[in-house]
């Protein structure tokens, strides 16, 4: 997590920020997405589209899971805002629009909910508690 | 039929921790935060492999 770790030991004293930990996290961080990058590279090149949904959805996850791309950080007494992560946020958007399975597709959206929660953006929240819903009873025509 | 496991991502404890140690009234709290949030931290940053959406 090392763009969330570099968050907020930027704007607290919470945390001491470990610059050697850091650094540990971002080679970590960035070997690792070279290595989703190249399976989502394959699997456009030569697999069909349920692969290319699975290296989409990989690729999104671990981009949540470390919580990368936190924007601007806000300070505000007593709880952390934190902005919401353009990047996990995108690439979660991009796997729910290629993934062609209900079931997946409302994990997706709950990840986003999740992903909401952890940086406590209500818009995020209920707009994809909305889509979850969605997915769980569509309307009847 | 098997119950998939929902993939604890992003970790919620973070910001819990976070928050506890925002708080001036869970002092108590707040070494044990400390702790648990730079496990956490350590957790999610430093796996190289990422097998669960694997």
């Amino acid at each position: 997590m090392a763009p969330y770790y570099r968050s907020v030991t930027a704007v607290s004293s919470f945390l001491p920020q470990d610059q050697g930990l850091l650094e540990t996290m971002e080679k970590s961080n960035a070997d690792e997405l070279k290595r989703l990058d190249e399976r989502l590279a394959d699997a456009e090149k030569t697999e069909g589209e349920s692969e290319i949904s699975d290296a989409l959805k990989a690729r999104a996850n671990y981009l949540t899971r470390i919580g990368d791309k936190v924007g601007d950080s806000i300070f505000l007494l007593p709880v952390f805002i934190i902005k919401p992560q353009e990047r996990s946020l995108e690439a979660q958007k991009l796997a729910l629009e290629k993934t062609p399975g209900l079931g997946s597709r409302i994990d997706i959206a709950l990840t986003l909910v999740r992903i909401g929660l952890f940086f406590s953006d209500t818009e995020i929240v209920t707009t994809n508690i909305s889509k979850a819903e969605k997915y769980i009873y569509p309307p009847f025509n | 039929m098997a119950t998939l496991p929902i993939l604890p991502i992003p970790n919620l404890t973070i910001p819990q921790n976070l928050f506890v140690l925002s708080n001036t009234k869970l002092t108590h709290l707040h070494e044990n935060a400390r702790n648990q949030l730079l496990e956490g931290l350590k957790a999610d940053g430093m796996q190289s492999d990422f097998h669960l959406s694997n």
